[in-house]
């Protein structure tokens, strides 16, 4: 017996020939196949893109005058809220959680730390992360400014920090 | 210029970049031949979802590290399949000796299909593994039985014993349903 007696009829041929060629694709397995070679070292991680490069430097100069003059205004605070010696102390302050000074140092780490964080988000995230980042470093940034405020509230200081930060008027339009 | 369209890279200059390294190349050659490896290697197994995924990382992998070996006197999407089809083989003899795959979700992973073009996944995936094997590289996927001998590394004439014997059971299996059919 020939093999050939076994051919496929035209509507078997039809048949096989109509299955479809193409799976869907699990975007998963892609990631899970470039990090496996990728530990091989057979494939380098896609470098990061330029607008993080370019946008990079314009943080680093804003993250530190922020830092700085978070700084420096905590210390001034500090020196000025603080009692002339140690001993001299009122218990009703050593029992406090923290002093003026270090909550104005406090406040003004984090604020320095969201910073950091936005300057440092890559852009291959996209504007969202970067916009949430930059609203999370503004509302720190509002945070510590109350808060020296707070401090002494009847100071011309604070009168400038809430004159400075109060919200517009909204527009009204006619 | 308005109108005017990025050229797409060929196989050939996304493999050179591949060879450097180049992950964004990898990821535009994986995309490109991914669907239809992913389609063999689901009907080669049966429909098994983990199976498949499994050979088609190792299929990628092995492409990958023996990227100089593929010298281009075919197409690339060939050469991949061959491995494709070698990976498949080894996990069929390692993991099921003796196994008979049954379907799954082969039917619904390759799409919305007319009844006919189901019975038939459903019939190939019910063969043998051996059988399916042979069957499905020389009558959906155009294989030679001396590419098929040569890529499982058995001879020809199995192959061809092997085909017989798939078309055969193919057929009954196909007319059973049929006289089942109400």
């Amino acid at each position: 017996m020939s093999w050939n007696d076994d051919d496929l009829t035209p509507a078997e041929e039809a048949r096989f020939r109509e299955l479809p060629r193409i799976a869907p694709v699990d975007d998963l397995a892609e990631e899970r196949t470039v990090r496996a070679l990728r530990a091989e070292g057979l494939l380098r991680p896609l470098p990061e893109t330029l607008p993080v490069q370019r946008r990079r430097p314009l943080w680093i100069p804003l993250q530190l005058a922020a830092g700085l003059a978070l700084f420096v205004t905590g210390v001034a605070y500090g020196r000025r809220a603080a009692p002339d010696a140690p001993d001299q102390a009122p218990p009703s302050v050593t029992l406090r959680s923290a002093s003026p000074a270090e909550e104005v140092q406090r406040t003004g780490s984090a604020y320095v730390e969201a910073l950091a964080r936005l300057g440092t988000t890559p852009a291959a995230h996209d504007t969202l992360i970067a916009t949430t980042e930059a609203e999370v470093a503004t509302v720190t940034l509002r945070a510590a400014a109350m808060q020296v405020a707070r401090f002494e509230i009847d100071s011309a200081m604070a009168k400038r920090i809430t004159l400075r930060l109060q919200p517009a008027p909204p527009v009204v339009w006619f | 210029m308005p109108g005017a369209t990025l050229p797409v890279p060929s196989d050939q200059d996304l493999l050179a970049a591949v060879q450097h390294g180049d992950e964004e190349a990898f990821r535009l050659l994986y995309r490109r031949h991914t669907p239809r490896l992913q389609a063999l290697l689901l009907r080669l197994l049966g429909g098994h979802h983990a199976d498949a995924d499994d050979a088609l990382q190792e299929s990628w992998i092995r492409a990958v590290r023996g990227l100089e070996r593929f010298r281009g006197d075919s197409r690339f999407s060939t050469w991949l399949g061959g491995i494709g089809v070698r990976v498949t083989w080894e996990l069929i003899r390692r993991r099921l000796p003796d196994g008979h795959l049954e379907l799954d979700d082969l039917a619904a992973a390759l799409g919305d299909d007319p009844v006919g073009r189901v019975d038939l996944e459903r019939a190939l995936a019910r063969l043998p593994d051996a059988y399916r094997l042979v069957v499905v590289l020389h009558d959906v996927e155009g294989y030679t039985h001396g590419e098929i001998a040569e890529t499982l590394g058995i001879a020809e004439g199995t192959s061809k014993s092997h085909l017989f014997r798939a078309r055969r059971l193919l057929r009954s299996e196909l007319d059973s349903w049929k006289g089942a059919t109400p």
